[in-house]
């Protein structure tokens, strides 16, 4: 019984925690993201110049990269998030990968679509089944198959333990897929395409990319803690709701 | 020991019973690739040159087929529970009804590959790779999908579901199994995919059965 | 800014005020909804009490 009781109260108190650490920081990090964006963006319209291969196009670089970049990783700190709750049983763990996944599958999602509208113009195609697209689409859909076994488990505790195996068994196999996806796009290389492996980057580009990485990086985490924050009321309300619904 | 016999045993009396085990599956199979023409045309060339691809895609689905049910039924009627009390292991649980699948699914599919293969005028060097490609990647496949069940046991309806999680863990071995059919139709040496695609199946078979057992544990609450 | 990919780039930039965008507004939403659904369950029990 003793030993419940200071169970629940390490539960109480960790998100109270949380919950006062967020509150002071998401505001300014809403500043601070806005900022980082105004000068990001700034600099890659005004600051860089066009490619000399890729002439304007390159300024959708500007959202792609960061983009991919914000996929993995908020990825791997979902990974990170579902050891935490299968291992510490950490409660705001499980907050923090429920929270993660939809933003993760929005960045990939944006990924996705960018490179599209980017490929038209370079490759002459919208889609392109080549190594990198293909594996960025089935890391959407391995986000979308969390998000969707979190939504048919009713039973918090239980979604949350079950979507942190899931998503350490696509972490696992993450890697895997890449190498075969790899594998297999040397094997039907197609000859029409252009391809650029690695463009050479300009430095002047590398300045603003980076804060656009850092922008959406900011971004990123200020959504999380809102996110974050309104679960953690959820929670409460409906343990509240509950105990009234008892008390009647 | 005797528990993982007692529960393969159990399950293939089951797979019986229920509509002639292994037989289904492959019914099933055949399905597939009888309305394969339909869909594509009756162009010889071109079935031949889909034909791999076309086997392996039936195979995943055969394979998906039922998954969702496979410890569903345990946990509702208490074997489950009943295997839990009794102090044994969840991961030999989850081996016996992952060989018992494989039996009535992938194994027969294996077998019967090349018959159908036949009717998809695959080359003939390619008949006998790509039943040896099945029988070492449908496995994996059944290991993956065992790890997909376990996690939607608690569901009514998981078997969408359960094909979303599963499918995208499953590209590896697609890949693979598909290469070495190709490799082969064309004569090329098919040692190197052949290869991996026995390294996917000893990894899902290092990895399937804990993720499995533990997905159960925390589905009982 | 112009030239024959203006609309590829305008794409570009326009998905991304969609989707994140997107983000944003379900962020703040989800954030008000909670709050006005804890502070209603809170009234709720302290009008429990009362009673």
């Amino acid at each position: 019984m003793t030993d419940q009781t200071s169970g629940s109260l390490l539960r109480l108190a960790n998100p109270a925690v949380f919950n006062r650490l967020a509150d002071r920081l998401i505001a300014p990090f809403a500043v601070l993201t806005l900022l980082l964006f105004v000068w990001g963006l700034y600099g890659a319209f005004f600051v860089s110049p066009p490619d000399y291969q890729q002439g304007e196009t390159i300024r959708i670089m500007f959202i792609h990269v960061p983009s991919a970049w914000m996929a993995m990783f908020v990825y791997a700190g979902m990974s990170l998030s579902a050891l935490g709750t299968l291992i510490w049983r950490h409660p705001m763990a499980d907050v923090a990968q429920k929270c993660a996944a939809p933003l993760g599958a929005g960045f990939t999602l944006l990924c996705l679509v960018t490179g599209s509208l980017w490929g038209k113009p370079m490759w002459g195609t919208w889609w392109e089944w080549d190594a990198r697209m293909t594996s960025v689409l089935v890391m959407f859909l391995i986000y979308i198959g969390v998000i969707a076994l979190q939504q048919a488990i009713e039973e918090p505790n239980r979604a949350a333990r079950a979507v942190a195996i899931l998503t350490l068994v696509g972490a696992v196999n993450l890697p895997i897929i890449k190498f075969s996806v790899d594998w297999w796009s040397t094997l039907h290389q197609p000859a029409s395409v252009f391809r650029m492996d690695g463009p050479t980057i300009h430095g002047s580009m590398l300045g603003p990319l980076f804060i656009m990485g850092i922008a959406f990086l900011m971004l990123y985490i200020t959504l999380l803690m809102l996110f974050m924050r309104a679960e953690v009321m959820n929670r409460r309300a409906e343990r509240l709701e509950l105990l009234a619904a008892e008390a009647d | 020991m005797s528990a993982f016999s007692a529960v393969l045993k159990r399950d293939l009396r089951l797979a019986r019973r229920a509509g002639a085990g292994a037989s289904l599956g492959l019914m099933f199979f055949l399905v597939l690739i009888a309305i394969v023409p339909f869909a594509i045309g009756a162009d010889q060339k071109l079935i031949s040159r889909l034909a791999p691809a076309l086997l392996w895609i039936a195979a995943l689905l055969a394979t998906l087929l039922g998954l969702d049910r496979l410890f569903q039924a345990d946990e509702e009627d208490g074997a489950l529970d009943q295997f839990l009390l009794s102090g044994g292991s969840l991961t030999m649980l989850v081996l016996a009804k992952a060989l018992a699948h494989w039996l009535v699914t992938g194994l027969p599919l294996s077998l019967a590959a090349p018959v159908l293969g036949l009717m998809l005028a695959i080359e003939p060097q390619a008949m006998l790779p790509l039943s040896l490609s099945l029988l070492v990647g449908t496995p994996a496949l059944t290991l993956i999908g065992l790890v997909g069940a376990a996690l939607t046991v608690s569901l009514n309806r998981g078997g969408l579901l359960l094909s979303l999680l599963v499918v995208p863990t499953a590209i590896p071995t697609l890949i693979f199994g598909v290469a070495v059919a190709k490799a082969a139709a064309e004569g090329r040496d098919f040692a190197m995919p052949l290869t991996v695609l026995c390294g996917t199946t000893l990894f899902a078979l290092a990895i399937s059965p804990i993720a499995a057992a533990l997905a159960l544990r925390q589905a009982r609450g | 800014m112009s030239g024959q990919y203006f609309g590829f780039i305008a794409g570009s930039y326009a998905a991304a005020i969609l989707v994140l965008g997107a983000m944003i507004v379900g962020a703040i939403l989800s954030y008000r909804g909670a709050k006005t659904r804890l502070a209603r369950a809170e009234a709720l029990r302290d009008g429990g009490k009362a009673s």
